[in-house]
């Protein structure tokens, strides 16, 4: 069977046994999580997300990209749409990046690196791409930088592959206000 | 507690009586699944899959954007970094699911033609308020591209309010 079909078998299991009904577009949780697409590193598994609770964006590294804030401001327009889903309380943002991330695998393409951060080549060792605790604090000043708002708390996290545990590496800050 | 120290405290229970050592970074059903940030789809979930089987790209709607396939190009370049190959022998899964808030853009055609990199007049071809034809739009546009030349693709749609995924586009 092709993994597709394997998938598909299993969703009907969960559609059968864990599907809950009237789960909203805002996440119930008031939180968003920027993850790497690593398979060890599944945020719904490594955080222990519930079904609803967090928006999860995954791109390569879990990096703030200029990609990553467009897709921001499109999903902040997303949820002006639906105001009345909004769950009280502060809005959380956390960046979640880990060891033995295959982008350090990318150094030698140092053109595809530049793209993907929309940065001259010769800027990219600002981007730490092989040190997670570095580069979790390069995005969320990223986010510093580039966002305000009140009621908005941003933290940067690293998962360690070979533990399981996630280090605090920049504890939840708010935004500068608006 | 706020809600990171929540986070923080699950995981570790997850690393006390989950975690799995010795996964790998390749995902062990040499899939990638490309699917939306909506909370209501969490690929992991709907599709029940367990740490290390398969990587998952998350964006608005689970689109085959350009920036998406320069990804999936990186991601390539990684395999092939640790002796392996992102080509035959591998899936691409697309989801895209119902009541999907990109629909809710098509107000803002000036964000959509910068994420999708085309005019304004071209975008009723990316079928942002139809997840059927977007599904089956997006395969096509992997199918199409000589990078990922081998891979499988297929796409599945997630019905938010059964809970059920349609295989729209078989592998």
């Amino acid at each position: 069977m092709t993994t597709a079909g394997e998938l598909a078998e299993r969703n009907a299991s969960f559609a059968a046994d864990h599907f809950v009904d009237g789960l909203r577009i805002n996440p119930s949780g008031n939180v968003m999580v920027v993850g790497c697409v690593d398979p060890r590193v599944d945020p719904a598994h490594v955080l222990g997300l519930g079904h609803g609770e967090a928006a999860v964006i995954r791109n390569v590294g879990g990096r703030i990209t200029p990609a990553t804030l467009r897709t921001m401001a499109m999903l902040g327009k997303v949820g002006q749409a639906h105001p009345d889903g909004r769950a009280a309380g502060d809005w959380n943002l956390a960046v979640l990046h880990h060891t033995d991330c295959g982008m350090r695998d990318l150094v030698p393409f140092p053109d595809l690196l530049a793209e993907y951060f929309e940065i001259p080549a010769g800027e990219l060792d600002g981007k730490e791409v092989s040190d997670p605790i570095a580069s979790v604090r390069v995005d969320v000043e990223v986010i510093l930088r580039e966002l305000s708002g009140r009621d908005f708390l941003v933290s940067g996290l690293v998962y360690d592959v070979s533990s399981g545990l996630v280090e605090t590496v920049v504890a939840p800050t708010p935004l500068r206000s608006a | 507690m706020g809600v990171t120290e929540t986070l923080t405290g699950r995981n570790a229970g997850f690393a006390e009586q989950r975690f799995a050592a010795g996964l790998r970074m390749m995902p062990s059903l040499k899939a990638i699944v490309i699917g939306c940030v909506d909370p209501r789809v969490d690929p992991t979930d709907v599709l029940g899959t367990e740490p290390g089987e398969v990587a998952a790209i998350r964006n608005v709607g689970g689109r085959i954007t350009p920036a998406a396939v320069e990804e999936l190009v990186m991601l390539r370049a990684v395999t092939q970094a640790v002796g392996g190959d992102l080509g035959p022998g591998w899936e691409l899964v697309v989801l895209h699911h119902t009541d999907c808030g990109i629909a809710r853009l098509e107000g803002r055609p000036e964000m959509l033609s910068v994420y999708f990199d085309v005019e304004e007049s071209d975008l009723s071809a990316q079928a942002v308020g139809d997840p059927r034809a977007a599904v089956s739009r997006d395969v096509a546009v992997l199918r199409a591209e000589h990078r990922l030349a081998g891979v499988r693709v297929s796409g599945l749609v997630y019905d938010v309010a059964t809970g059920l995924v349609e295989t729209v586009v078989a592998p």
